[in-house]
């Protein structure tokens, strides 16, 4: 009986330190969220989201070039990244009696907790070297950094699947192609959605490949060829920049890209509802 | 990046104090690729990256170590 308190006092003050455990975790996401708010919210107003990077000294100016930019990045990322992870997704779930997969799955998942600015110089040396620093560059170092993500919650999400119905597919005489795009896939829609919006929400983020492949840049989309502005390349350029006002743009900057992501998050979510 | 701007960039042969300036591998590549102007500065900043390869390969092979091994005792256990 004695021991039986015992085990009990101990059970609560476990509960307690786990429950405090999550608090401490918690507070550096809301302090940086409250910190981004307070200071990103004052400079944002139509100036911001319609003008340029200023010039040193000029008053006024935005970040509408990147977010302009940090869209184009991403989409062509996407472009690459998704087909190609959501593809090796399918390969590692689908077809996992191949030798190949268990290579395959380890070094993806080495590729998943690769440092970004490896990344980046690879597509230095891949792309840049031979056409330039240019937004083709950023986008294929950002798809490489996206790939691994979409792989294993594709992977994940697909395996959540169950068994039976692929075999109901099959036994109706439908190939297995068809029966994993037609029935596997759709019916893991929505995870498939969560980890392209993880990935997103990576790249998205992501300036150290950026700044490698493509450098800072004040101006306007100027073709493929050329680079673009990014978001979270500005917000590290202005943050250690000497001006005030500068500042206040990587502020700004910081809302404007949570708000993407947050923004992304919640049109992905709504296309790809459940039905029944 | 995020510790580039905070980790001071100090470049020291033995850091004296966790509160003194220091640098990291990514923060040097960040820092000094775009100053980087002849080839065997490139051919030196990428050279570092290598080195960061190595280290997130080794790390993601421990870590495929530990998690192989406590999968082969888990089920040695369930076979007994």
């Amino acid at each position: 009986m004695d021991n039986y308190e015992i085990r009990k006092i101990k059970d609560r003050l476990m509960q307690i330190l786990v429950c405090l455990a999550l608090l401490v975790a918690l507070i550096p996401l809301f302090s940086i969220l409250w910190e981004v708010i307070l200071k990103g919210a004052p400079s944002i107003n139509l100036n911001f989201l319609t003008q340029p990077t200023p010039t040193v000294g000029e008053v006024g100016g935005g970040a509408a070039n990147a977010i302009q930019g940090t869209l184009i990045a991403v989409g062509l990322a996407s472009l690459i990244g998704v087909p190609l992870g959501i593809v090796s997704g399918i390969f590692l779930s689908e077809y996992s009696e191949a030798k190949l997969s268990l290579a395959v799955r380890f070094f993806n998942d080495v590729l998943n907790g690769f440092p970004s600015i490896v990344i980046g110089i690879f597509g230095y040396t891949l792309i840049v070297l031979s056409i330039g620093f240019s937004v083709i560059a950023a986008a294929f170092a950002l798809a490489i950094i996206m790939i691994p993500i979409v792989t294993r919650t594709t992977e994940e999400v697909l395996k959540l699947v169950p068994a039976t119905v692929r075999e109901a597919a099959i036994a109706l005489g439908i190939p297995r192609w068809r029966t994993i795009i037609s029935v596997v896939l759709s019916g893991a829609r929505k995870g498939i959605a969560t980890g392209i919006l993880l990935s997103l929400a990576r790249i998205a983020g992501e300036s150290a490949p950026v700044l490698v492949t493509m450098g800072y840049w004040r101006w306007w989309f100027a073709g493929l060829d050329m680079p673009v502005a990014n978001l979270a390349l500005n917000v590290y350029i202005f943050a250690i920049s000497p001006f005030e006002s500068w500042r206040a743009l990587a502020w700004g900057s910081s809302l404007v890209l949570i708000l993407l992501i947050l923004g992304a998050n919640v049109i992905v979510r709504a296309f790809t509802k459940e039905k029944y | 990046m995020a510790i580039t701007m905070v980790i001071g960039n100090k470049f020291q042969v033995l850091p004296y104090s966790l509160f003194d300036a220091w640098y990291t591998m990514a923060a040097i590549i960040a820092n000094e690729f775009t100053e980087a102007t002849y080839d065997l500065y490139v051919s030196a900043l990428i050279e570092v990256g290598l080195v960061l390869f190595f280290v997130a390969l080794i790390i993601n092979v421990l870590a495929r170590v530990i998690v192989w091994r406590s999968l082969r005792l888990v089920r040695g256990v369930a076979r007994e």
